[in-house]
């Protein structure tokens, strides 16, 4: 046993050494020239979007509720993001002096739909459903953060495995699981 | 290892390090992803939630389908619950259909013969063109079957430009069945056949569990008739030289000189009919005009059959009270078709089967079963050069019509030839001028059929090209050479009307359309037709005269693929990569022959000869079976094609070897030939996928060896540690049968394979505590548990493509799955067990759907390093993919060898890609894989159940493979509720978990011995 205890020892401390050699060579910390990159962290994710739509806006002064866009948040895994028709069913008749409007306007009148950057987005192998989340009770900002008082939406919440196990911890009285294949597909 | 550091904890720490590295130097931005809504939403349509299409193809015969739509895109083909045919099961085959729509073949815009690709306008001005200068004289059209408004599109078309014709081809129908209906009973019908609630099934080759007739349904009701739920089975015995995957699953298998099947009709009939109840006088003599001279001396002598078996077998004929006698293929019989099939039909006269199990009411009537004198005539008139235009669709002539017809040349002697077409084949490639259109997930129609079977067809997505219905543009010819031909301007409008004003009799309208657009058609089944009596012209028809056909010194028969059919399937990797259910061959054509007749030709397996029958030859692999009768080799329908994708382009072509001459039951003889084999002096060819090499200790029979001297049942001994087990009926009947446990069942148990005596593999560990909490409540609400019934199990493969289709598994390829690289998530796993009795074989096959157990003692669970695959408290042995590090270890342990490991990305065909069910994930290099029993379709069920508020319900998760199989022999469901139908069937008297009395691996899964027939019933 004791020999064993020290050959583990050995084979991590040979291991921890290389993984330290190969960081101090090769792989330092990441250079980030511009100042764009340099606010894209893993938890502060907020890409730059093809027409400039305010959360704040519609959100918060307006009190647009959430879902009345993000309309099958409570029936599919995804909450989905409005179809066109759906912007253009106000837009048609407000604020369309305005540049982005008319941009978007053009697009729709050309079948067209304007190409969005995902702000939170999951890997593929993992089955994550909006529709049980919003039905438990969770509020979207529980997840997403004040979204109604953001200008450009950043991602609040890191979005990792840890994190998600974390919530499920605290939640398996409600009926979380644990189980892997509860999100790995 | 109580202190210190542990494995597992060296692992973490590596991998953590990995990661460390990998994330910084990783570029930040380059997860950036985007997504486009859409400009308007569609009615119904939620993101990633299921909508279904009940719709019809040609595939799927005479059945219906459910298409599953994700987001707009078809991703699997199921059977349509509430179709009478299908009952939600649907063949392997139909499945297909998916790799049909998105494979690689389909045309994308018109072209000129030699493949030059023009406008959509250069096209249509040039069947303008062609047209124009064609009206009035010969137009004509040669299509697969049609019915109702799509014959009327077809016909008022070719009726308005001239004096051409509509033909109808299919290379497989049953024309001489129909003109024997004709002949027997003044029925011009294929009857349908209810075999549910017989005793004795006695079938002439008919392969009715795999191609002929409605499948789906036959195999459901074969099923149900051996299937021993009330303490009886029924005995199926099949006629037939080569044993098939239906003859597979019969009791007793008569292994006939190919070409004696007929004699063997007459001289039971005789004998049946003389002693008949159900024949009046008058019938009783006009029946023995046609057996005068037919004895079972004489059908023995030409059958090789001996006599006593022959007399045994018109015994239990008479005697039995529920008998119905299956007629045999017309591949097969040749000649002898409608000799063959009015024996038949007034043998199920004589034991009183027409009406209740042969049912001529809901037959199907002769037009929708077009015999080959119409394409015999068309072929006639090009070579006449009478034809001026020729419009093909959905058929493939220059494929499946006889060599000798030399269709090509005669194809040159048509002014100029027109394909509608939404697949490449060898009919395009011929083609003056190729139109594509859409395919039949992608179009309008209806399908005929049998009696109260009306399928409607609708497209279940938008088309994946740029292409019109072909009935679209008929109409719009029609109307421009002859204004208002139709009223409506699209071929839906039109079907509608038209369904409505045949249909609609209560005058319901809109709602009607609406009801048959939902339930997939009209199925209102028409009662069962009453006893028929005999027609008095029948009297001269007698067999006096008649001489069957003499084998030569080596015949071949010719049987149509399960996979394959006519060869419309050929281009689907699915259908290429499901090994054929008796010699597991994939990807390519093979000769099957008995060792005997091998030795006596010098042939080994996978030598590659030449057969030739009179001036034709096809070179195929040889492959040694020890189910087919001494001096008869058997090849399969469908492969050897020349323009259907290169990497399909596998085997021979039988229809080579068929001859142009009609028979008497109108169809292209093909029979019993007399062929020699030649060495062809080619390199080897490695024709078998052994699926499991050396599993266990008496599966490692190599597929085809002898066993000498080993009797096939009946001894005494502790067989009951097999994976697959069996057992009497008499000992069934008597209580025997041991919960699964296993050792003490009686010495007159049965089994397939001898004696075997060892000691336990390993101790049983079923109450180690594998996990720290791990308890009798360790299952909380659910246990998933499934059970397959080995009675009902014909071997079809549809759960198997099934699998492809649900959990995205790719297609290897013939030099992958040669090495073992197959991925297949559940395989049907084939015994044969035979034996040599002078110069008669006996044999026993046994077929086992073989998937991962979700073992409660998972062999596979302790050895992952990374714990990708874990036991979860409900019973499943679960696989995180992404935590696979590909050690195989795992792969490695399983008993069942059932884990599959992915030694390359996944690659589709096509845009198969699209057919990726967003439910599972498509995996990658590197990480291993297996059956999980559709976890993602629990989670879905449990979804539905919280919304409720309540547990999820017996029945409501059907795993894919248990949807598919149309014989019902898959139950899945909670074991931990009582009430289930899987719990009922794992406590059945024959129900056991393989392996697990031998090495305790407690497997979820039960299977239900299969219930042979005693030994003395059928010796």
């Amino acid at each position: 046993m004791k020999n064993r205890k020290k050959q583990f020892g050995a084979i991590s401390l040979l291991a921890c050494l290389i993984v330290l050699a190969i960081s101090l060579t090769g792989f330092q910390n990441p250079v980030i020239p511009s100042s764009k990159k340099a606010d894209i962290q893993l938890s502060q994710y907020a890409p730059e979007q093809p027409i400039a739509y305010s959360h704040k806006l519609h959100a918060g002064d307006l009190e647009i509720p959430c879902e009345f866009c993000h309309t099958y948040a409570r029936r599919s895994r995804t909450a989905g993001i409005p179809a066109m028709e759906q912007c253009m069913s106000c837009h048609k008749i407000m604020a369309t002096d305005r540049p982005a409007i008319q941009e978007m306007a053009s697009l729709y009148d050309q079948n067209q739909a304007v190409e969005w950057v995902k702000v939170h987005d999951l890997p593929d192998y993992v089955y994550f459903s909006h529709k049980r989340h919003v039905k438990a009770g969770f509020e979207c900002q529980d997840c997403h953060g004040p979204v109604e008082t953001m200008d450009v939406v950043a991602r609040e919440a890191p979005l990792t495995m840890g994190w998600c196990v974390d919530c499920h911890k605290q939640n398996r009285e409600q009926g979380a699981s644990l189980d892997c294949l509860v999100c790995h597909k | 290892m109580t202190s210190g550091m542990k494995r597992r904890d060296f692992l973490t720490l590596m991998g953590m390090s990995g990661a460390a590295a990998t994330m910084s130097c990783g570029d930040a931005t380059s997860y950036e992803e985007t997504w486009k809504p859409w400009v308007r939403p569609h009615d119904g349509m939620i993101p990633y939630v299921p909508q279904y299409y009940a719709t019809s193809s040609r595939e799927a015969g005479d059945g219906g389908m459910w298409i599953k739509v994700v987001d707009g895109r078809a991703i699997k083909a199921e059977g349509n619950p509430n179709h009478p045919i299908n009952s939600g099961g649907l063949n392997a085959r139909s499945q297909s259909v998916l790799q049909g729509l998105y494979g690689s073949g389909r045309i994308k815009a018109p072209r000129l013969k030699g493949g030059k690709e023009i406008s959509w306008f250069e096209a249509r001005n040039l069947l303008k063109s062609k047209l124009d200068a064609a009206k009035g004289k010969h137009v004509h059209a040669l299509t697969d079957v049609m019915a109702g408004a799509n014959l009327e599109v077809w016909s008022s078309f070719v009726g308005l430009m001239g004096e051409g014709r509509v033909t109808q081809y299919q290379a497989f129908n049953h024309a001489p069945l129909v003109m024997a209906g004709e002949r027997v009973f003044g029925q011009a019908k294929v009857p349908m056949f209810h075999i549910a609630d017989t005793d004795l099934i006695v079938g002439f080759g008919a392969q009715f569990l795999e191609s002929w007739g409605p499948v789906e349904k036959l195999s459901r009701e074969f099923g149900n008739a051996v299937a021993p739920e009330n303490g009886l089975r029924a005995k199926f015995v099949q006629i037939e030289p080569k044993r098939t995957g239906t003859g597979a699953n019969a009791d007793q298998w008569l292994a006939v000189i190919p070409g004696s099947e007929t004699a063997i009709a007459l001289a039971l009939l005789g004998e049946v009919s003389a002693h008949s109840a159900n024949l009046t006088s008058d019938e009783k003599s006009l029946v023995s005009q046609i057996t005068k001279g037919w004895t079972l001396d004489r059908a023995s002598e030409l059958s090789g059959i001996k006599r006593e078996k022959l007399q045994q077998l018109a015994d239990e004929l008479s005697h039995a009270k529920s008998a119905v006698v299956l007629p045999g293929e017309d591949l097969v019989l040749g000649h002898d078709a409608l000799k063959n099939h009015v024996a038949v039909l007034l043998l199920n006269k004589a034991v009183g089967a027409i009406g209740p199990r042969v049912d001529y009411a809901g037959g199907k009537s002769i037009e929708y079963v077009p015999s080959h004198e119409g394409i015999a005539k068309l072929l006639t008139d090009m070579s006449a050069r009478k034809v001026e235009v020729l419009i093909t669709k959905d058929v493939n002539p220059a494929y499946s019509l006889p060599a000798d017809c030399d269709f090509p040349k005669v194809l040159t002697q048509v002014g100029f030839s027109v394909a509608f077409a939404d697949t490449e084949n060898e009919t395009t490639a011929l083609a003056d001028l190729v139109i594509p259109v859409t395919h039949d997930l992608e179009s309008w129609g209806e399908f005929g059929g049998y009696e109260g079977i009306r399928n409607l067809q609708q497209p279940v997505m938008t088309t994946r090209f740029e292409a019109p219905q072909a009935e679209d543009v008929l109409m719009a010819l029609c109307n421009e050479y002859a204004p208002d031909t139709f009223a409506e301007t699209n071929f839906r409008d039109y079907l509608k009307r038209r369904w409505l004003e045949r249909f609609d009799q209560a005058g319901v309208g809109e709602a009607m359309w609406t009801e048959c657009l939902k339930n997939g058609g009209l199925f209102a089944a028409p009662e069962l037709s009453t006893d028929i009596a005999i027609s008095a012209n029948l009297a001269a028809d007698s067999n006096v005269d008649y001489h069957p056909y003499r084998a030569g010194a080596l015949s071949l028969v010719i049987n149509e693929s399960l996979r394959f059919g006519d060869g419309k399937t050929a281009n689907r990797g699915w259908m290429q990569e499901l090994p054929d259910a008796m010699t597991g061959v994939v990807w390519g054509s093979w000769l099957e022959i008995s060792e005997t007749t091998a030795k006596a030709n010098t042939v080994e397996t996978g030598d590659v000869v030449d057969v030739r029958a009179g001036n034709v030859s096809v070179e195929l692999p040889v492959f040694i079976s020890s189910t087919i009768r001494d001096g008869v080799v058997a090849m399969a329908t469908g492969q050897g094609h020349t323009h259907y994708g290169d990497v399909y382009h596998r085997g021979a072509n039988a229809f080579a070897l068929i001859t142009q001459d009609l028979t008497e039951g109108g169809q292209f003889a093909a029979g019993p030939m007399a062929v020699s084999l030649n060495k062809s002096g080619k390199p080897r060819e490695k024709v078998v996928t052994t699926h499991v090499p050396g599993l266990g200790d008496r599966i490692s029979q190599p597929l085809t060896g002898q066993v000498e001297g080993v009797p096939i049942s009946g001894e005494p001994g502790s067989r009951d540690r097999d994976v697959y087990q069996s057992m009497s009926l008499n000992d069934y009947q008597h209580g025997g049968g041991d919960h699964g446990h296993g050792h003490h069942s009686g010495p007159s148990a049965e089994s397939l394979f001898p004696v075997h005596v060892d000691t336990d593999f390993y101790p049983d560990r079923s109450d180690t505590k594998v996990f720290k909490d791990r308890e009798e409540t360790f299952y909380d609400d659910y246990k998933w548990e499934m059970s397959v019934d080995l009675n009902r199990c014909n071997g079809c493969g549809a759960c198997v493509t099934a699998c492809y289709a649900e959990n995205n598994l790719p297609v290897m390829g013939k030099d992958q799955v040669g090495k073992g690289r197959e991925m297949a998530w559940v395989r049907v796993n084939r015994y044969v067990q035979f034996h040599r009795d002078g110069d008669e074989i006996r044999s026993e096959v046994a077929f086992m759907p073989m998937m991962c157990q979700q073992c409660g003692n998972a062999p596979c669970e302790s050895v992952c390093p990374s714990l990708a695959t874990y036991h979860n408290r409900e019973g499943l042995n679960a696989m995180v993919y992404n935590r696979c590090v590909g050690t195989r270890y795992c792969a490695n342990n399983c008993t069942y060898k059932v884990r599959r490991f992915n030694w390359f990305d996944p690659e589709f065909d096509g845009d198969m890609n699209w057919a990726l069910n967003p439910s599972v994930s498509a995996r990658k290099r590197g990480v291993m894989e297996k059956c999980t029993f559709c976890s993602h379709r629990i989670r879905d069920a449990k979804d539905v159940a919280r919304d409720e508020g309540r547990k999820v319900r017996d029945g409501e998760v059907k795993t894919a493979c248990q949807q598919a199989c149309p014989a019902n022999a898959i139950e899945f469901g909670n074991a931990m509720d009582e009430q289930a139908i899987v719990t009922h069937k794992s406590h059945e008297a024959h129900a056991y978990r393989s392996l697990d009395d031998h090495i305790h691996t407690k497997p979820a899964i039960s299977y239900l011995k299969k219930i042979t027939l005693s030994n003395k019933a059928h010796s």
